[in-house]
């Protein structure tokens, strides 16, 4: 029996580009290591972050996973465009084929599963809780197992650079290409794990929030007093729990298909490849919603606090958000129109798709009438909601454009298609999260971001977004296929120039970010937010102090409004010093999620290189683990109630200080 | 009053169409270009929809930045109501102005899609030709089963004749498309797949895989070449004297990986050879093995290309 399964030193890979991106995360891992000791910080990262419960330190993590994995896939991104500039008219550009594809499977993967998801679920994890008046998420300890599970499926993908290589099958993995018999290395095997485990971290965060917000509300809010941002986030939950099982199911029929030799989506032995793409797209579909709803949510906040006025349309907004939930299950054949099936059934699933259309609009109607007749401070986040609301329009007139069978006839595959999906994720969701990332921060760190970088990010960000794909558009009416790593039309190269371009703005964009932060740090006493709602806040997570104690509220405010913070320091009751504190129950740390994540990962990694010893033994810890922690009954401790009066005590003299009250 | 309005309407979007078509220069789209029935009608309602949504697009962009630039914080002079949130008046146009457009765009939506159904024949006093299209890694194999040829990577039949397409594939999923022709569709292994294209003009097109298949992928292209019927019958003249004969065993040769250079003819062609292939893949034993492309090994990275 061969005790390192496929493992040998031939998955060491061997072309340049690749070893050098090795040699360098080795360098920053075995630095990080160096520093962490040098410092003598090992304790404090277990103590504080490893083993934490606490739903602020857990979303900052998942942003931190986040931020490096929007490095890790826009560098993807910077590489495909440079190819594609240059792999023009005969020259085979600088990026053999099969490396291009691992580029653009790698970069959509990255870009939804390790960056997208863990940036939304960070963003839920700092605002929800506080948001709705809660000491914590509904189940602390399975909120760490959720992000363990995301950082040990990203750490796979990162692997996969060193040990093997990654699939090159596209982010969607078709079957049969992602078969056994397509491919039979390990590269579809990593893309196979690292979703799964992922997916299941999902699953629980979805259960988890859903819970939170359903059960965790302050007395007072009712579901039409929430706002915005949680109503959001509880539509992306519902998917999340709804939608993933759908991923889970293709994955491990694939998965049996290409260990056990079955034949669920083979194109023998009665196997059926249409499913495949049918099951991926019914989880699929409700995905682009579960990256899509959070960074509304955000938009409605931020235009509220920054128009210094209530959010117009709510109910309108919540229906909105609703509808836009339900309809993202029965649209899933507009994937693909072109597979043959009859035109009634692609008619209805494309008025299904257009149906979306009208809550989508109705929600920029109720933002741009938010700040109709408002006070707008153009502060960062205001400039990215401004930027989304211009660009995702385009987005989502060229979505109703393929949504036309007639048209998506032309355009599938093509590079129109590229363009329209990056025309809505990028301002969509991304523009979101990043103004989230900025409204925020103050309130997870104590002190503001720097504008003036923040500026410049989002210039960067904004025009080279309009230079990376608007020439895209052009190219899919050209009608140039995407994935190519060689062409031989000469007329599609200035417009891939001036895509190259574009990433390159973008690239400055990206820097920017890095010096804001950066600068940041460094200028953290003047940037400093002692009153803990800099910005003028309207929603509950704006009263507790920034960073909010472990608790988040001593005691748990009573909620008379929709915008309860506003309506608060109307009545003249915000800041108010309660008569007396009460003892406050909190859990216990626990080091359970990191092991679990941990264990996840060589559980991972032994079934991609099938080395089953290895798969049995971390299966069987994992399982320990889980009912060890499960028998564990001491899992809270108490704040006495003095402890928190001191804490508290502190807070006031703060605030009295900085003249707050 | 509702009638002249629809009437001016209408009107309006018919000169703005016009404009378009004729006002810019579209030949470098090839998919904007079409030179048949199928392609025309998908350029119309391309048109038709964008000038639709620009319908949506200007009025947002301009109160969008109209909204933002009057009611800034520094402005004393504009109003401000803090409380204000909610207007039946605004909830009606937000709701109700996206489901004008909707029910158009449904209406359109519906009748279009039914007219360009890739299975529905095209009407025309021309009988139409079969071709049966095989997509392998990385080249097409087009069959004409009524004239017992084939040909690698060239797509020739006469204009003003409707092409009956068939399509299957031997290896993963492709999809097939002429952008000047239009509508593209999968090809997919043990099974067909159907489509109606036509050519009002003669000329060469270029044509492709459009779904990702691995390494050779990029250069999986093929010309499509609309000729006079006199030069159509010459074209299948000389593949018939040119060809070598193709019969299952040595399509399976042909069709191991690789990058097909230029052009190839085959004659005369087993017969039912097209279902043939399909069959492989429902009939236990019909499928060699390693038929499929070898993609990369447990280690390393072999590009491959074999059988070159």
């Amino acid at each position: 029996m061969n005790l390192l399964g496929k493992l040998s030193l031939d998955a060491i890979p061997d072309e340049p580009i690749i070893l050098a991106a090795d040699i360098m995360m080795v360098l920053v891992a075995v630095g990080l290591v160096a520093a962490v000791t040098y410092y003598g910080k090992w304790k404090y990262l277990y103590d504080e972050w490893l083993t934490t419960v606490d739903h602020k330190k857990i979303g900052v993590m998942y942003i931190i996973v986040a931020m490096i994995f929007l490095l890790r896939g826009f560098i993807d991104a910077l590489m495909m465009r440079a190819q594609q500039a240059f792999a023009s008219g005969g020259s085979e550009g600088y990026l053999p084929a099969h490396h291009f594809a691992e580029l653009f499977t790698g970069h959509g993967t990255m870009m939804i599963f390790f960056m997208g998801m863990p940036f939304l679920i960070g963003l839920m994890n700092i605002a929800v809780p506080t948001q709705i008046g809660a000491r914590d998420v509904a189940y602390p300890y399975l909120n760490a197992v959720s992000l363990w599970l995301t950082v040990s499926a990203g750490m796979l993908v990162m692997a996969s650079l060193a040990v093997g290589h990654f699939s090159d099958a596209g982010w969607t993995g078709y079957a049969p290409y992602s078969g056994i018999k397509s491919n039979p290395g390990v590269g579809v095997d990593y893309w196979i794990w690292a979703l799964q485990i992922s997916g299941i971290g999902t699953t629980i965060t979805g259960i988890n929030f859903f819970v939170t917000i359903m059960k965790e509300r302050a007395p007072g809010m009712n579901l039409m007093r929430m706002p915005m941002f949680t109503w959001t986030s509880l539509c992306t939950n519902i998917l999340m729990v709804l939608a993933f099982p759908a991923l889970t199911v293709v994955l491990a029929l694939l998965t049996l298909d290409r260990y056990v030799g079955t034949h669920f989506f083979t194109s023998d032995g009665g196997g059926n490849q249409m499913m495949f793409v049918n099951m991926f797209w019914v989880w699929g579909h409700p995905e682009v919603y579960i990256l899509i709803l959070p960074a509304f949510g955000v938009f409605s906040e931020v235009t509220a606090t920054f128009s210094n006025k209530r959010l117009f349309g709510y109910a309108s907004l919540v229906y909105a958000t609703m509808v836009i939930a339900l309809l993202s299950f029965t649209v899933w054949v507009h994937h693909f129109f072109t597979m043959g099936q009859d035109a009634t059934r692609n008619s209805i699933f494309a008025i299904a798709t257009m149906i979306i259309g009208v809550p989508t609009g109705v929600k920029i109607y109720d933002w741009l009438f938010t700040m109709f007749r408002g006070r707008i401070r153009f502060n960062l986040p205001i400039l990215w909601t401004l930027s989304f609301i211009i660009t995702f329009t385009i987005g989502g007139m060229t979505g109703v454009m393929l949504a036309i069978p007639g048209i998506d006839f032309k355009m599938h595959n093509g590079l129109f298609l590229v363009a329209h999906f990056h025309n809505v994720l990028i301002p969509g969701m991304l523009f979101g999260l990043f103004a989230g990332y900025h409204y925020w921060f103050p309130k997870a760190f104590g002190f503001c971001l720097d504008e003036v970088w923040g500026r410049r990010a989002f210039w960067g960000w904004t025009i080279g977004f309009y230079l990376a794909f608007m020439p895209l558009y052009i190219l899919g009416l050209m009608g140039m296929p995407r994935r190519m790593v060689t062409y031989d039309d000469p007329a599609w190269q200035p417009f891939l120039i001036v895509a190259a371009i574009g990433a390159l703005f973008v690239a400055f964009g990206v820097l920017s970010m890095i010096i804001q932060l950066i600068v940041s740090i460094r200028d953290r006493e003047q940037l400093k937010d002692v009153s803990g709602d800099p910005w003028n806040g309207r929603t509950l997570d704006w009263a507790t102090s920034s960073p909010p104690a472990e608790y988040n509220f001593a005691v748990i405010p009573e909620v008379k409004d929709r915008d309860a913070w506003t309506d608060m320091k109307a009545r003249g009751v915000a800041y108010a010093r309660p008569d007396k504190y009460d003892d406050i129950h909190m859990p216990k740390n626990t080091a359970a999620g990191f092991i679990l994540g941990a264990l996840s990962f060589v559980f991972g990694f032994a079934l991609i290189w099938h080395i089953w010893w290895l798969v049995a033994a971390s299966g069987a810890a994992m399982i320990a683990t889980v009912i060890i922690r499960g028998c564990d009954d001491d899992t809270w401790f108490v704040i006495p109630a003095d402890e928190v009066k001191r804490r508290e005590d502190k807070r006031f003299e703060a605030l009295e200080k900085a003249g707050v009250v | 009053m509702l009638r002249n309005s629809l009437r001016l309407f209408a009107g309006a979007m018919m000169i703005g169409l016009t404009l378009l078509v004729s006002g810019c220069d579209f030949s470098y789209m090839s998919t904007m270009d079409p030179v048949g029935p199928i392609g025309e009608t998908e350029r119309d309602i391309t048109l038709l929809t964008i000038l639709l949504m620009a319908f949506v697009f200007i009025p947002i962009l301009g109160m969008t930045i109209a909204i933002a630039w009057r009611y800034r914080s520094t402005s004393t002079s504009s109003k401000y109501t803090p409380d204000w949130d909610h207007s039946w008046l605004v909830e009606l146009f937000a709701w109700g102005g996206p489901i004008i457009i909707l029910i158009i765009l449904a209406v359109m939506t519906w009748i279009s899609t039914h007219d360009l159904d890739p299975y529905k024949a095209i009407e025309s006093d021309a009988k139409p030709i079969r071709i049966d299209a095989v997509a392998t890694d990385w080249k097409w194999l087009f069959i004409y089963p009524e004239e017992g040829v084939a040909s690698v990577n060239e797509f020739a039949f006469p204009k003003n004749v409707p092409l009956e397409i068939h399509l299957t594939s031997n290896s993963v999923m492709n999809a097939f498309m002429i952008q000047r022709m239009g509508t593209q569709i999968f090809a997919m292994s043990g099974m067909q797949t159907k489509l109606h294209l036509m050519s009002r003009e003669t000329g060469n097109f270029d044509g492709g895989n459009y779904q990702y298949t691995g390494d050779g992928f990029s250069k999986m292209r093929f010309l499509a070449r609309a000729m006079t019927e006199d030069n159509y019958q010459q074209w299948l003249d000389q593949v018939r004297s040119q060809g070598s004969a193709i019969d299952l065993a040595k399509f399976q040769k042909f069709a191991q990986p690789s990058v097909a250079d230029g052009v190839t003819y085959f004659a005369p062609v087993q017969d039912g050879l097209f279902d043939k292939i399909i069959n492989q893949f429902r009939e236990p034993g019909a499928l060699p093995e390693q038929q499929m492309a070898p993609g990369h090994g447990a280690g390393g990275h072999q590009a491959a290309t074999a059988h070159e």
